[in-house]
Formats: structure tokens, sequence, C-alpha cells
């Protein structure tokens, strides 16, 4: 009963969006803002063009690339911070200093370091991917209970039997929580990576609409980032609120 | 920690004396990468150049702006979305999935919508900006005791007073942590937006020197503006983490 009501309420929030998204339509006008019917016909049509699937392709692409070295080295860099007290103090301070960068200044730099092309987007997806994980995974690391680390040392365990049956159980609802924000600052990075400078992806196709006042077109990859982030996010918040019950 | 300190100044000394030998010995060209001091030499320049200077006072402005509004807008949602449990029950997972949308995606359409000019900008830095307000908000009302709430009504005090005399004071600190958190939100947001579509801002002063090539001056505009939004960042950070142990 309980969970039919949060999915009626779910939905009612949904509803009120897309009537509050048809409301604004009707007062600044259909050709300015299109209402969410014509919006999902440009998206049907959308699906269907060759270059449109290549734009999605390359996006994706680059996406998976700066998530998985965001990832894997955020996870690298957030064991030798939280496992190593001296690392953690000399080097986490830097992490810190990027995570308040505006990190969009410095694409820029990203640019004349790795050229036009998708090398670039990635490094920037990873720029904005990376510390967050690597700041989130030492804290998980650092609130692991000291009776965890003591039984382990009662029971006599081995250092990878520490690892595998103690530590990555303690600390796994805090990493699917880094992931969760990893999955959206990439995503986030290669995008705005695409808009800057990029002849391919999504987000220079949201710049070339733009330029030729597309807004169908506008709508369309605005609406398939938000289902696909907000989805995600929503898969990844649910797998990490299991696994603290 | 003091060891840790001097690795710190180690890392950071090597770091620099290392970019400034590379750019002195010609290993990589001056188009790409200049060395701190001809970094340090720009921002100097910059700040003497009142066109800079004005572009720099405009985008702190509107990040002003920006945080005003999101912090009316996030404390009147907080307080709405608290008084009515069954919305905030419907708006829990958005609010949760709220910060891992690519708003930013939104800013081409709210240029369509609102026009070239300061007001997409600022609309943009509002939608990023206010839900750290709101989420605080929400945060500082769950925590007030219940004898808060029998006071205003043992006093007779309606519903607006209850709110604008008792529950907001009593959660000004959690307030003020989301409002110190909205400020980088919105030096983000704005900064990110007059990179891309803005005839002015400091945002757009760096993307006018990289695209006329004037590296030197681009690297001395980002230097001067990372300094200051790391000061203020980190400060803000200081603040809400006095707030947050103040509170405890």
């Amino acid at each position: 009963m309980k969970r039919a009501q949060t999915w009626l309420d779910g939905a009612a929030v949904i509803v009120a969006i897309l009537l509050a998204w048809q409301f604004l339509s009707l007062i600044v006008g259909a050709h300015v803002l299109p209402p969410p019917r014509a919006t999902a016909g440009r998206l049907v049509t959308l699906v269907g063009e060759p270059r449109f699937l290549a734009d999605l392709a390359s996006t994706a692409e680059a996406y998976v690339i700066a998530l998985a070295i965001g990832m894997a080295g955020g996870l690298v860099l957030g064991v030798a911070f939280g496992g190593w007290r001296l690392i953690g103090d000399s080097f986490e301070p830097f992490m810190h200093l990027l995570v308040a960068t505006p990190k969009v200044t410095l694409y820029p730099v990203i640019l004349l370091l790795f050229g036009l092309g998708d090398s670039a987007k990635i490094a920037f997806g990873v720029l904005h991917a990376l510390p967050p994980v690597a700041i989130m995974t030492a804290n998980a690391i650092r609130t692991v209970r000291p009776v965890h680390r003591k039984t382990a040392l009662t029971l006599r365990l081995s250092p990878t039997a520490y690892a595998t049956r103690l530590l990555v159980p303690a600390v796994l609802p805090d990493i699917l929580g880094a992931f969760r924000v990893c999955f959206a600052q990439a995503l986030l990075g290669v995008l705005v990576g695409e808009m800057f400078a990029s002849t391919r992806g999504l987000g220079h196709l949201l710049m070339a609409s733009i330029g030729v006042d597309d807004n169908p077109t506008i709508l369309a990859i605005v609406a398939i980032v938000f289902v696909f982030a907000g989805g995600g996010s929503a898969a990844l918040l649910a797998a990490a609120s299991r696994r603290k019950s | 920690m003091i060891r840790a300190r001097w690795i710190q100044l180690g890392t950071a000394v090597v770091a620099v004396g290392a970019l400034e030998l590379i750019c002195r010995l010609g290993w990589v060209r001056p188009t790409t990468l200049v060395p701190l001091s001809a970094m340090v030499q720009a921002a100097i320049a910059a700040a003497q150049d009142p066109d800079t200077l004005a572009d720099f006072g405009l985008t702190l402005s509107t990040v002003a702006i920006v945080v005003a509004i999101a912090a009316v807008l996030g404390v009147v949602g907080g307080v709405a979305l608290h008084a009515v449990p069954r919305w905030r029950r419907a708006a829990e997972p958005f609010i949760a999935t709220y910060y891992a949308l690519p708003l930013f995606a939104l800013y081409p359409l709210l240029v369509v919508v609102l026009g070239v000019g300061t007001t997409p900008i600022i609309a943009t830095g509002v939608l990023y900006a206010m839900m750290s307000v709101a989420m605080a908000t929400l945060a500082g009302l769950d925590r007030i005791p219940a004898v808060y709430r029998k006071a205003a009504r043992v006093n007779r005090l309606g519903r607006v007073a209850t709110v604008t005399r008792i529950l907001v004071p009593a959660c000004a600190p959690d307030i003020a942590g989301g409002i110190a958190l909205s400020v980088s939100y919105a030096f983000v947001a704005v900064i990110a937006s007059e990179f891309l579509l803005a005839s002015h801002g400091i945002g757009h002063a760096i993307a006018d020197a990289y695209e006329t090539f004037q590296t030197q001056r681009m690297y001395g505009l980002m230097l001067g503006l990372g300094v200051c939004v790391v000061a203020i960042n980190l400060g803000m950070a200081r603040v809400r983490a006095h707030l947050t142990t103040g509170a405890a």
C-alpha cells in the first residue's frame, strides 16, 4: 500500500512538471518553448536520424571512458588518502582545491594540452568526476569503525580477507554514493566539453541547434539527458539504500 | 600534520618550479603554457585594466544577485515542502537526484526564452543554487525541538508568525550553511554560462582571450579568478563547518 502511494506521488510530480511545461509553453509561445508533445515528436524523428545516432554514440563513448577513469582513479587515490594518513594529509587538500575551482575556466588549458578532439572532452569529464570520488572514498575508509579492525586482528584475518570480508562491505554504500556523484559529474564534464569545443556529440548538437534556433531539438536533447541522468541517479540511490538497510 | 604541511609546500614548490623551467627552456610552446611568473604579470596587468575590472565586477554582482534570489526561493520552498509532508514525500526522489541533473543543459533554453543578457545567466545560477538552500532549510526544520512549536501554539502565534518568528530563526545556522554552499554553485553556473554564451563577464573574457590567442592574458585571468573563487569557496566551507559544529 505504502509502495503504491509512493509511486502515485512520484507520478503526480511528473504530471505536475509536464503540466507546468505545457502552461509555460502556452505563455511564451510554442515556437519559443515547444510543448511536451511536440518535443516527444521531435525526439522520435531525431532517433531515426543517423547523424543524431552518431552524436549520441560519440557522447556515450567519451562518457563511459571518462566515468571508468574517474571512478578507478578516484578509488585508487581515495584508498591511498584514506589508508595512509601522511599521504591523505599531504595531498587531499589539493583535491579539495580542485573541487572548489569552477572547472569550466580550465577548459582552454585542457584544449591546449589535449588538442581538439575526443581526448579533451574525456579529460574534462575525468577532471569533474575524479576529485569527488577520491574525497568520498577517503572519508569512507577513515570512518570504518575501529571495532571492525580489532575484530579482524582478533580473528587473525589475512590482509586480503580483511579487505574482501570487512573493508569492502563496510565502505560499499559510500562507494555507491561516490559512484552516483561520479556518474553525474562525468556526464556534465563531457557535455560541457562538447558544448565548448567539439565537432561531435550531443553537446555539440545542442550548440549547433542554438545557432539555428532549432528549439524542438534543444528541448529533445535536454529531455534525453535529464531522463538518463535522473533515472541513473535514482537507480543508484535505490541500490545504495538497499545496501544500507 | 607538520610533516604533511612540509610535503604540501614541497609539492607546490616543485610543481611551480617545474612549470617555470619547462616554459623557460622552451619545451612547450608559449601558445600552450606560460610560466607562473608570466601568469602573475598578466593577472596584475588585468587588475589594472578598467574593462577587465568591470567584467569581474559584473560576474561578482551577478553571483550576489543569484545567491540573494536563491536564498529567498530556497527558504520559501523548504518551508512549503516541510509544511505539507505529502508533497515532500513525492518530491524527495527528485530532490535527491537534483544535483545529478546537468541543469546547465537548460541554459540554451533559458537564452531562447529570456533573451541574451544577464537574465538567463541569473536564472541558470538560481536553478543551481536554490536547491542547496531548500535542502538545508528542510534539514534545519527537521531538527527543531517540538517544544518550539508548542511555545508558538501557547502564545497563539498565527502560521506566518510561527514561520517568521520561530521556525526560520531556529534553523538559521542550517539556512546560512545552505546559503554558503549555494555561493559555490552560483559561481560555477554564472562563470560557465558567461563562458559559453555571453558578451560580458570574466567567464567571457577568458573565452575571448583563448579565442584570440592571448594565452598569457588567458592564464592571468584564470589565475586571478581561480585565487579569488577558491578563497571565497574555502572561506564559505569554513563558515559551513563552523555553523554545523556550532549547531550540533
